[in-house]
């Protein structure tokens, strides 16, 4: 399939599945592609739907956005893409929110693991 | 000179420390001895009531307002709501003829909050909540701020709005300090996993939580731990993974601990799983063994009828999801709002 042929459902679907994830994460198709020292538009093209799904590349890529593949197919597979379907009826509000808000959690969550968690055994006053 | 002073009480100062101690006691104790909570607040009331008689203080008048607060909490605690609210209907009128201390009315503003919530009104906590935080944002209170909003974010979610918890939790981890309060971190983490798998971000829902459970093992309490690996194991069921012992074991931990509510919203879940794969057998086992869960003092009246109704239904064979799924939005919803009332379509 030539890079400007349509890509075929599943490819579109990973596609989107993959974009999901990196908005989720506050990442950038270029970003990844530096990353991962992608050639320039190459994930672009992917996300868009409009090239061929490598296999090396996608493992490459689920190893970065650090999902487990069966996961990931388990719930592209299923009918209901995580994050498209449903989350397309919850408001924008939510979906913009999300990639910056993973972020600041993991930040938070790393923060904690570094300190001893001595005063997590405290009870909470609400 | 000496024998006046032997026959004078304590001094004032030393009376403040002391009714001061009892209000620490009594929210210490709150969750493990609601009564001895009760008991320590009403001694604190006793007390400060006398110091501001005696004092002609608006600071005396201030700890009076908080020894009511405080007792106020203890008595929903231990869900004497009719006296909680007179407690709490006092405290704001001895606020109110106090020195005005922003701080104190936001923190009381907390604790009506908790009391408006656990008698069913969680839109006048959200707002007792809002106006807290505000103070806190005033007074540049990060971490109280931090706790306030992640509190309604909880408070949000538990009624099903998850666009406004999320921006709740957005706004809380921009002021929370992990190290200053990292138990309103990991409410928070946990508040927003189920926001995500609300609607339908189950990866990165189930992401979050493996990541929060493994902090907590590290450093943690065993509830919360309970807590996290059930919404994982629900999150991993909505992914089509199986999560059946999982959340047996979430049942029993929770059970073990007296947590009854927790522990039959796991029933529901468990029910859930098996009647989506037809399994008739484990349903019908399922709804012998949650009776007695059912009938625990824990299970408000309204709750225990809508849970008697599935039980009913299960012991027929019938699988109906719908049910299940309603009773689970109710159990859920009405732990905070006994009002509700539960009605089968």
């Amino acid at each position: 399939m030539s890079a400007a042929a349509p890509a075929g459902g599943l490819e579109r679907a990973v596609g989107r599945a993959i974009a999901e994830e990196l908005g989720r994460r506050g990442l950038t198709a270029p970003q990844v592609e530096r990353r991962l020292a992608l050639p320039g538009g190459s994930l672009q093209a992917l996300l868009a739907g409009r090239g061929a799904l490598e296999l090396e590349l996608l493992r490459r890529l689920l190893t970065y956005l650090d999902l487990e593949p069966s996961v990931f197919f388990a719930r592209l597979l299923s009918g209901a893409p995580d994050g498209e379907s449903s989350a397309a009826a919850a408001p924008q509000l939510a979906r913009q929110q999300v990639a910056g808000l993973l972020e600041q959690v993991r930040r938070a969550l790393l923060e904690i693991d570094a300190e001893a968690g001595t005063r997590l055994a405290s009870r909470p006053e609400f | 000179m000496a024998s006046l002073t032997a026959a004078e009480p304590a001094p004032v100062a030393d009376r403040a420390a002391d009714c001061d101690e009892l209000i620490a006691a009594s929210l210490e104790r709150v969750f493990d001895d609601p009564a001895g909570a009760v008991r320590a607040g009403s001694a604190a009331v006793q007390l400060a009531a006398a110091l501001a008689v005696e004092a002609d203080d608006p600071a005396a008048v201030d700890r009076h307002a908080r020894a009511l607060a405080y007792l106020a909490n203890a008595e929903r605690v231990a869900a004497d709501y009719e006296a909680a609210e007179r407690a709490m209907a006092r405290a704001t009128d001895r606020l109110a003829a106090g020195s005005g201390d922003e701080r104190l009315r936001a923190r009381v503003g907390e604790l009506r909050a908790s009391l408006e919530r656990d008698t069913g009104h969680p839109e006048h906590a959200v707002r007792s909540l809002r106006r807290a935080g505000d103070v806190y944002r005033q007074l540049g209170e990060r971490t109280d701020l931090g706790r306030v909003l992640v509190q309604q974010g909880v408070l949000l979610a538990h009624v099903g709005d998850t666009a406004k918890s999320l921006e709740a939790l957005r706004q809380a981890f921009e002021v929370l300090r992990p190290r200053e309060d990292p138990r309103s971190v990991l409410a928070a983490t946990q508040c927003l996993a189920y926001c995500l798998h609300t609607i339908g971000y189950d990866i990165a829902a189930a992401q979050l939580v493996h990541e929060a459970a493994a902090v907590v093992e590290r450093h943690g309490d065993r509830v919360t731990l309970l807590r996290l690996r059930w919404l994982g194991a629900r999150i991993q069921i909505a992914l089509g993974h199986d999560g059946e012992a999982q959340l047996k074991q979430v049942r029993d931990g929770l059970l073990e601990r007296g947590l009854v509510y927790d522990a039959a919203l796991v029933c529901l879940d468990l029910a859930t799983g098996y009647a989506r794969c037809q399994r008739l057998p484990d349903l019908r086992h399922l709804a012998q063994e949650m009776f007695p869960i059912f009938t625990s003092r824990e299970i408000h009246r309204e709750a225990l009828a809508a849970l008697i109704l599935l039980r009913d239904t299960l012991s027929t064979g019938r699988a109906d999801l719908a049910l299940l799924d309603e009773l689970r939005t109710f159990l859920e919803r009405s732990r905070f709002d006994r009002r509700l009332r539960f009605r089968a379509s």
